[in-house]
């Protein structure tokens, strides 16, 4: 659990249920989830310099704003790791988000195991970032 | 152009018999009636008999002969001629009437036999022609069909993996909860505990048949390479050694080493080979053997996998690859369709041929690599 505790993570899914359970089980290990439902507020939370975010994940097909438009913001931040989970995936989708910067493609349904995993797969290999 | 075959020798035969026969009773009943009765044109009938069934040169010999029996019992008790060369010169006649009546009869024959052969190949490449046509037919309504279907399920399937996702994660959730609650109160949640497995292993049942329509439904692009099918076949078999151990299943590979290889997608023909090797061993419950083999076909490689298990029925057999058809309690009758449209699209071709209780073999053409052929 040390390896996440206190480490910051932008959750984006306009799924309620999706977003509740992922904030559920990262915060279960201690981290600090910012959860957000509306994938336009996603520009105002990285943009908040208050807050610096170690990890940001985010589901790929939402309204107005796509897990590619969150990748996209991101990659100004290109030590800041993007984990895609997304229930539209598919070889090609993956292809293309890696391709666009993404550091791991889960399709859904995945575990909290799974989850935790990647998490800390993703935090390994990104710079520590002090707030 | 003559019809051909053991019936016709055996009918040329027969003929050839039965028109010496009645030549030779002809010329007896001449010899006998001392030429009084006129029966010369009843030669006709043998001769016409063996021209027509067995052909030119049987009737010229038939017609020699008559002509040469006409001739004997006119010689040996025929009327008394003015001149002596007067029988021989009606013999010679009567043969080059029977020489001209068998060339026309032969000749006719073998106009009659080309016209009726003519017209059995033009019906014969219509049949083709029409077969083809209402296959192609068939082939488009049924890509039609699987498009609708495929982006339906696909648009289902998505729309399921949403709340799928939070159902594994919560019951996730629910384990560490109660595991907490029985840590701090004591007691057991053993019974709570084995349903949350059983409910987990139905998410990862339910994420199986998503991925396995959505395979179908979304199936990429094929990233064709040059390709080996018998390394393709000896590097993968190995890793089904212990799956076939435990199922008590022999393998036999039959893989020719000059095979030329195949342009195609190696990950997408080995999900091929594996669904059909899956499908065998299920065909298996008890045991039996498993032959594997790859061979050159002319310009195709021919891949053959055979099972000695329960065979399927008619019915089974004719709903082998439509979509959703399945005998299997736990299947989604997708995994044929998916090989069908994998080898289609590879420009080959897959069959199968069964028989009840003694096993079914899969036969999958596929054309070998541009430049391999020498």
């Amino acid at each position: 659990m040390d390896e996440l505790q206190d480490k910051s993570v932008l959750v984006v899914d306009d799924d309620p249920g999706m977003l509740r359970a992922m904030t559920k089980v990262l915060a279960s290990e201690g981290m600090l989830v910012t959860g957000l439902s509306d994938p336009v507020a996603v520009a105002t939370q990285l943009a908040d310099s208050e807050k610096r975010f170690d990890l940001v994940i985010t589901d790929l097909r939402m309204p107005m704003f796509s897990g590619r438009g969150v990748l996209a913001l991101t990659s100004a931040l290109p030590e800041l790791p993007v984990i895609i989970i997304t229930a539209f995936g598919g070889t090609e989708v993956e292809a293309q988000t890696l391709s666009l910067g993404a550091f791991a493609f889960l399709e859904k349904p995945i575990t909290a195991a799974q989850l935790i995993q990647v998490v800390k797969r993703a935090l390994a290999r990104s710079p520590l970032r002090e707030a | 152009m003559n019809p051909t075959g053991k019936f016709w020798v055996r009918s040329k035969v027969v003929a050839t018999a039965a028109a010496v026969t009645l030549a030779i009773a002809f010329g007896l009943v001449d010899y006998l009636t001392g030429r009084e009765w006129a029966i010369s044109a009843f030669y006709l009938l043998p001769i016409c008999i063996a021209g027509w069934v067995a052909g030119r040169s049987v009737g010229f010999a038939v017609g020699a002969l008559c002509a040469a029996l006409w001739f004997l019992s006119d010689l040996f008790s025929g009327p008394a001629y003015q001149h002596p060369l007067i029988p021989v010169w009606n013999a010679v006649m009567l043969f080059v009437f029977f020489f001209i009546v068998v060339w026309l009869l032969t000749a006719f024959r073998s106009s009659y036999y080309y016209l009726e052969q003519t017209v059995e190949r033009r019906t014969a490449a219509l049949r083709t022609e029409m077969e083809e046509r209402k296959r192609l037919e068939h082939a488009k309504l049924q890509a039609e069909r699987l498009a609708v279907v495929g982006s339906m399920a696909a648009q289902v399937a998505h729309e399921i993996r949403n709340p799928l996702g939070s159902i594994s994660l919560n019951l996730d959730l629910i384990g560490q909860e109660l595991k907490a609650v029985v840590n701090s109160n004591g007691g057991s949640a053993d019974e709570c505990q084995t349903l949350l497995r059983e409910m987990h292993s139905q998410v990862v049942r339910i994420r199986q048949v998503l991925q396995e329509y959505l395979r179908f439904a979304r199936m990429p692009k094929s990233k064709r390479t040059v390709l080996s099918l018998r390394r393709l076949f000896e590097e993968k078999l190995n890793f089904l050694q212990p799956v076939l151990d435990q199922k008590h299943v022999e393998l036999s590979k039959t893989l020719d080493p000059e095979l030329p290889p195949v342009r195609a997608d190696a990950e997408q023909l080995w999900e091929v080979f594996l669904n059909l090797i899956g499908n065998a061993l299920d065909a298996m419950p008890d045991g039996g053997n498993l032959t594997v083999s790859a061979k050159r076909n002319g310009a195709e490689a021919l891949v053959s996998i055979s099972d000695t298990g329960r065979g399927m029925s008619e019915e089974e057999t004719r709903n082998l690859f439509v979509p959703f058809f399945t005998t299997k309690s736990d299947g989604t009758g997708l995994g044929l369709a998916y090989a069908q449209r994998v080898i289609n699209e590879h420009g080959g071709k897959i069959d199968c041929a069964t028989a009840r209780g003694k096993g079914s073999t899969f036969s999958i053409q596929l054309p070998l690599a541009v430049g391999a052929i020498p």
